[in-house]
């Protein structure tokens, strides 16, 4: 038996071997990774495949990542630490492009691509994927925060749109106290609120529309203001005090979390990136949802965070002209166009914002496109990771009721003085 | 000239040992020689070849408020989680010890959480705690104990205990495991001559089963006091460390500092603290447990 043994052994090796080495991508495979929402992801696979059918001799295989932003960036923080040749294409966030770009984890592209090619992009292309004159990135669809709207339940009670916050908190109240009484767990106002970096993003919206900001035009931290101080401590009061949003607002809320519960048709009011859409217009809210622009305070201006994903090219990859095939590919007009019809991506190619049919299958685009222009972007600093770490965990603070609004703003500033800058 | 054929340099044991003596090698070695290094360096996506700064970065950790802070989450949960899983762990192995119908299901049944990967439970145990949709809450209003619903991780007290249920609910099957076995090791004879002399139930536990107990009590409180200083993957999917930093333990913070922020340095100082910490207080825990050993004896 124990002669066996051994022989079991072995064979159970070798077997490892043969499947560790069929199962690994060949080093000729174009790997894309990219998270997102579920719809997002299955487009992909489609959209790969077609480029596969339509480029024979380059398979592409889809590397899917986590919805979570920051777990995104860990994946990359991991993996280009680490000198890896794959993935060969990536999905970035905005946010991470002057941290990505200094760090000399993408390949410039301008070998590939000349006026004639960003002529046709919307202008960040120049501003933020351009950076010491140096094309790095391709940005291929645009995410502002909006506002959804249950309009049957507006109806039902005879209430409008808000334009302000404190309308907001009004219109909530109303609504709450009538559909509490027989669905005690619904909620007036969903937002993101966990300690991670959508809380920055809904922390710079209400800030900005209360006049208030993050950084100044040098980059450096103006986290201490009148403006800020009453936005946060409008969202404390959200929770605390007017208790529209959940307790957990600021423990559990994500975009998956919070578009989960308002599909789940316990809410009235939900602040989320326009990818919600279309999957509200398959459910069972068909037809009942409204988008519109975030509400402000009075005398200011309403502001979304300015989102948007580029595609870039690891600087190490092997194959950079297939790289550059499938960049091209996946921001060109027509693929754009039919993400934009199908899937509600805003595009990122100013033609589209004009084209007939988009802007049928799309009322989201009637509003969006002025929305996206006005929209306030997130410090453009390398830094910014440790910038965004800090702040969230101060905002996270105030929210739980740990520290005042003003202390957590000022320590805050304090932490983060030393990161600032360009 | 006689015994020398015992020892000559025999090959075949040398060659027997060397495949697990390079995995040490090369999996504790080198990572901890590694952390040393990066250590005493600045390194960054912005610096990848690292800039030597001395002990810098220890000398920032020290006197950090954010590191203190962890320190002192790692510790309180070691204590509270490692507390509850002894006294849990004991109970259900004096059960266990038992006979009754159904035994041999109910000890395989047991060790259901212990397998289960940690991420996959604690997944379930977020789902399963959410305020809004979790199940928890739904029977808490059901049975009419809550009204709206408990926020389990909302508050920083609440959430740090809501960890450590999770943490207890995956090793008590462990603690029990362990301990059961040493109970089975106590010869009956001892029970039936202390019943004899008429020792009631505590008696008897205080001073046959306790003292008799004691190594492999100490034995199972230092493997799960090691483990719970290095929680991570419950903070991971729970609470990432919130709300507002509260349940941020030392590994947490390790890894925010090393994949989030990318600074490698200091990071690597953190993870080398964390390391003496544990070093120390196993030390301390195997005194304290001979200690123990004694004065129950």
């Amino acid at each position: 038996m124990r002669r066996y043994g051994m022989l079991l052994i072995v064979v159970l090796i070798l077997l490892g071997a043969i499947v560790y080495s069929l199962t690994r991508p060949e080093e000729d495979t174009l790997v894309l990774s990219a998270g997102g929402g579920p719809d997002e992801v299955a487009n992909l696979r489609a959209l790969l495949a077609r480029f596969g059918q339509e480029h024979p001799g380059i398979t592409v295989t889809l590397n899917p990542l986590p919805n979570n932003s920051d777990e995104q960036h860990r994946y990359y923080m991991t993996t280009f630490m680490a000198r890896s040749r794959k993935p060969d294409v990536v999905r970035l966030d905005v946010v991470w492009l002057a941290e990505f770009i200094e760090a000399g984890w993408l390949l410039p592209l301008d070998r590939f691509a000349g006026d004639a090619f960003t002529r046709p992009f919307i202008g960040i292309i120049d501003t933020v994927d351009t950076r010491h004159g140096a094309l790095y990135a391709v940005p291929w669809f645009m995410d502002v925060g909006v506002l959804y709207y249950r309009r049957d339940l507006l109806e039902r009670y005879h209430q409008e749109v808000p334009a302000t916050w404190s309308d907001l908190v009004a219109v909530a109240q109303t609504v709450c106290a009538a559909e509490r009484t027989h669905d005690p767990g619904f909620w007036g106002y969903l937002w993101q609120g966990k300690q991670y970096e959508g809380l920055v993003c809904n922390f710079l919206e209400v800030a900005a529309s209360a006049g208030g900001g993050l950084v100044d035009g040098q980059g450096r931290p103006t986290l201490v203001s009148t403006a800020n101080e009453r936005a946060l401590r409008f969202m404390v009061d959200l929770v605390h005090a007017y208790r529209i949003s959940p307790p957990n607002t600021y423990s559990e809320m994500e975009e998956e979390a919070t578009r989960q519960l308002f599909q789940e048709g316990k809410a009235l009011f939900l602040r989320n990136w326009p990818y919600a859409w279309s999957l509200f217009e398959r459910s069972r809210l068909a037809g009942n949802v409204g988008v519109c622009s975030l509400p402000h305070f009075a005398g200011q201006e309403s502001v979304g965070a300015l989102g948007g994903w580029h595609l870039a090219i690891n600087s190490r990859t092997t194959r950079p002209k297939e790289a550059w095939e499938l960049v091209r590919f996946l921001t060109s007009h027509a693929v754009q166009r039919e993400r934009a019809i199908g899937l509600n991506f805003s595009p990122t190619r100013t033609a589209l914002y004009t084209d007939q049919a988009v802007r049928q299958a799309n009322p989201l685009f009637g509003m969006l496109l002025p929305v996206i222009q006005r929209a306030a972007p997130r410090p453009l600093i390398p830094n910014y990771r440790a910038f965004s770490s800090v702040l969230q965990r101060y905002l996270n603070s105030a929210l739980a009721g740990k520290l005042s609004p003003a202390e957590a703003l000022q320590r805050a500033q304090e932490e983060i003085a030393p990161h600032g800058g360009e | 000239m006689e015994g020398s054929s015992h020892r000559t340099a025999q090959p075949l044991p040398w060659l027997l040992l060397a495949p697990g003596a390079a995995v040490i090698l090369i999996f504790v070695t080198v990572p901890v020689a590694v952390a040393l290094i990066l250590s005493l360096t600045e390194t960054s996506p912005f610096l990848p070849e690292g800039r030597f700064i001395g002990l810098a970065n220890f000398v920032h950790i020290a006197g950090s408020a954010h590191f203190w802070h962890a320190v002192l989450v790692t510790v309180l949960f070691t204590a509270v989680s490692v507390g509850v899983e002894l006294v849990g762990g004991i109970s259900v192995a004096l059960l266990l010890h038992e006979r009754f119908p159904g035994r041999p299901l109910v000890r395989t049944a047991i060790l259901v959480p212990w397998a289960v990967p940690t991420i996959v439970s604690a997944r379930m145990w977020q789902w399963m705690l959410d305020y809004n949709l979790g199940v928890v809450n739904y029977f808490l209003k059901l049975l009419g104990l809550s009204a709206h619903g408990v926020s389990f991780l909302g508050t920083g007290p609440l959430a740090f205990l809501s960890l450590v249920a999770v943490d207890a609910w995956k090793t008590t099957p462990f603690v029990a495991l362990i301990v059961l076995a040493g109970l089975e090791g106590i010869p009956e004879g001892l029970y039936l001559a202390a019943r004899v002399d008429g020792a009631g139930m505590w008696q008897r536990f205080r001073h046959i089963t306790l003292p008799l107990l004691a190594p492999v009590i100490i034995v199972a409180g230092v493997f799960r006091a090691i483990d719970a200083m290095r929680v991570f993957d419950i903070i991971f999917v729970l609470t990432r460390g919130g709300p507002g930093g509260a349940t941020e333990s030392l590994s947490y913070y390790a890894y925010m500092l090393l994949f989030g922020e990318g600074q490698f340095g200091r990071g690597s100082a953190v993870s080398l603290a964390m390391f003496l910490l544990v070093f120390t207080l196993s030390a301390l825990l195997f005194r304290v447990g001979r200690f123990s050993r004694m004065v129950l004896q």
